[in-house]
């Protein structure tokens, strides 16, 4: 029970939804970079939401399957085929044993996700299934997938299709709300009106462990570093270069730049989403209004 | 000295306990009985802690709500409750300072002034303190050092720094529990293993251990390592 790639994408990633439990032995909790998206692919599959998918950035590879299959694909739509039929997304699909799943470029966002029933079995580390690329852990062998990987996956004897759930996603990327950081006090007017009414873009030098951001120049009335302090994730920081980091799934467990805000949980499926070259603002909302629109969305994928 | 900690929140998902803001052992301890308590006693609200110098970062479970989790972070001060203090342990590190283990002596020389064997007596003699495990998987904040043992960081950081790794960077020794990229400046290396992904419970080098290097000849080290 198992698929072959063929030919591997851009950036392929076994993930779950992380490893929690060791920030304080410095570990990060990676996951899913869309975790909303990611859970939706499992959901589909009445899978349980944690089960480990193939998380796909910027284009897909082709994946051989040597069994009979029910897969879904979740996330930002990239043009997707099985065996040159072309095939939706956001509903289980039934694969057959020798039939090539070929993943092109996105037509959006960043990610999508191959999920399938019974989950990709991978060596469980520390309870997760992720992969961690900086210190080459976890997932298949710590790093992406690469040609003639053979992935297990569970068995299928089950093919009947019991899922098919319209989930809506909130994927509007133009604005990314934000709440207060820790060292939000350390930022002058001048400063807090160009992070606010500017815009901002996504730079290449981009990844799953923090995406930088090019605008306008931020700088604290600090001439150093804080004193190094745990990392929220989604934190933004700025280091004294002026260009403003998003800390993101596979963030440095501590850090010592100061963080004018935090990108609001409700949201950071969406940065998980944005690729290079991708323009945003940024939105002040308070800690308690961001909390209620988390509960709100975790209640809707609740079904 | 007992500073009253301020519990505020750091996200709409964490929230930060702040122990004042130097560094001092005073404050470590603290930080060491409280991230215990809080492990122990919160596990059932918490994904995670990030214990630092002077701060614990909390990031709330899913189902957590921010307020009642700020009440039962406050609880804690006030109700103030007794658990089992692991003891803390000294380790001992051996670290070989020659050869191809210590590429950046040199410059620690330049910077510093002192010869070769002043920097290592200079670094053995340090009363070293793990304040925290953070950056990258089992990398301790070490405090301690000689300060005019300082040297900055390489303006470029290497993208491979093998594991064992010993190295100065700015006014902190520090060790490179696995192998990742580093921008310090090694001058040594242990064969000792700080950390397996299979272990983590038994880790040598955990938040509050001491550490006392001692220097042996590369005849030593590969002895040794072989031995392993």
């Amino acid at each position: 029970m198992s698929i072959t790639i063929l030919k591997a994408g851009f950036h392929d990633l076994i993930q779950d939804l992380g490893r929690n439990g060791y920030t304080h032995m410095g570990i990060s909790p990676t996951g899913a970079a869309d975790n909303i998206s990611f859970r939706i692919g499992n959901i589909l599959l009445g899978n349980d939401a944690n089960e480990p998918g193939i998380e796909i950035t910027l284009f897909g590879g082709s994946y051989y399957f040597n069994t009979d299959a029910i897969i879904a694909l979740s996330g930002s739509i990239f043009t997707s085929a099985i065996d040159g039929d072309i095939i939706p997304f956001f509903k289980p699909i039934i694969v057959k044993s020798g039939q090539t799943l070929s993943i092109g470029s996105t037509t959006s966002g960043a990610r999508c996700y191959l999920s399938i029933k019974g989950g990709f079995q991978v060596p469980y580390i520390l309870d997760s299934a992720s992969t961690h690329l900086l210190s080459n852990t976890g997932g298949f062998n710590g790093r992406n997938l690469q040609k003639n990987d053979e992935i297990i996956c569970a068995s299928s004897d089950d093919m009947e299709i019991i899922n098919n759930k319209k989930i809506k996603i909130d994927d509007d990327r133009s604005i990314l709300r934000v709440s207060k950081g820790l060292q939000y006090d350390l930022f002058d007017i001048a400063n807090k009106k160009s992070f606010f009414n500017e815009e901002f873009t996504v730079s290449h030098n981009s990844n799953r462990m923090g995406l930088r951001i090019r605008g306008p120049k931020i700088y604290s009335k600090l001439s150093k570093d804080i004193l190094t302090e745990g990392l929220p994730l989604g934190a933004i920081q700025i280091p004294g270069d002026g260009d403003s980091i998003i800390s993101f799934v596979d963030h440095q467990t501590t850090g010592g730049y100061p963080k004018i805000t935090n990108v609001i949980t409700a949201d950071l499926h969406k940065v998980g989403q944005l690729k290079p070259g991708d323009k945003f603002m940024f939105k002040l909302v308070s800690n308690n209004e961001a909390e209620t629109l988390y509960f709100k969305q975790e209640k809707s994928l609740k079904i | 000295m007992i500073i009253d900690p301020i519990v505020k929140p750091a996200s709409d998902r964490s929230i930060l306990i702040q122990f004042g803001s130097k560094i001092s052992e005073e404050i470590h301890e603290q930080i060491v009985y409280y991230s215990n308590v809080i492990l122990n006693s919160q596990s059932s609200y918490i994904n995670n802690i990030s214990p630092a110098y002077c701060s614990i970062l909390v990031r709330l479970k899913n189902d957590v709500m921010m307020d009642e989790m700020l009440f039962k972070l406050k609880d804690i001060f006030t109700n103030q409750t007794t658990i089992d203090m692991p003891p803390s342990k000294t380790i001992k590190i051996p670290v070989c300072y020659e050869g191809e283990f210590s590429p950046d002596i040199e410059r620690v020389m330049k910077y510093t002034g002192y010869s070769k064997n002043e920097i290592i007596t200079k670094h053995i003699s340090g009363n070293y303190l793990v304040y925290f495990i953070g950056f990258s998987p089992g990398f301790p904040y070490i405090g301690g050092m000689d300060h005019t043992l300082e040297t900055p960081r390489l303006k470029t950081p290497r993208t491979v720094v093998p594991a064992g790794s010993v190295a100065i960077g700015g006014n902190q020794t520090g060790i490179y529990p696995i192998q990742s990229p580093g921008g310090w400046n090694i001058i040594g290396r242990t064969y000792l293993t700080l950390f397996e992904w299979e272990n983590i419970d038994d880790s040598l080098i955990k938040i509050g251990t001491k550490i006392e290097f001692y220097r042996i000849t590369k005849d030593e080290f590969l002895k040794f390592r072989k031995s392993l």
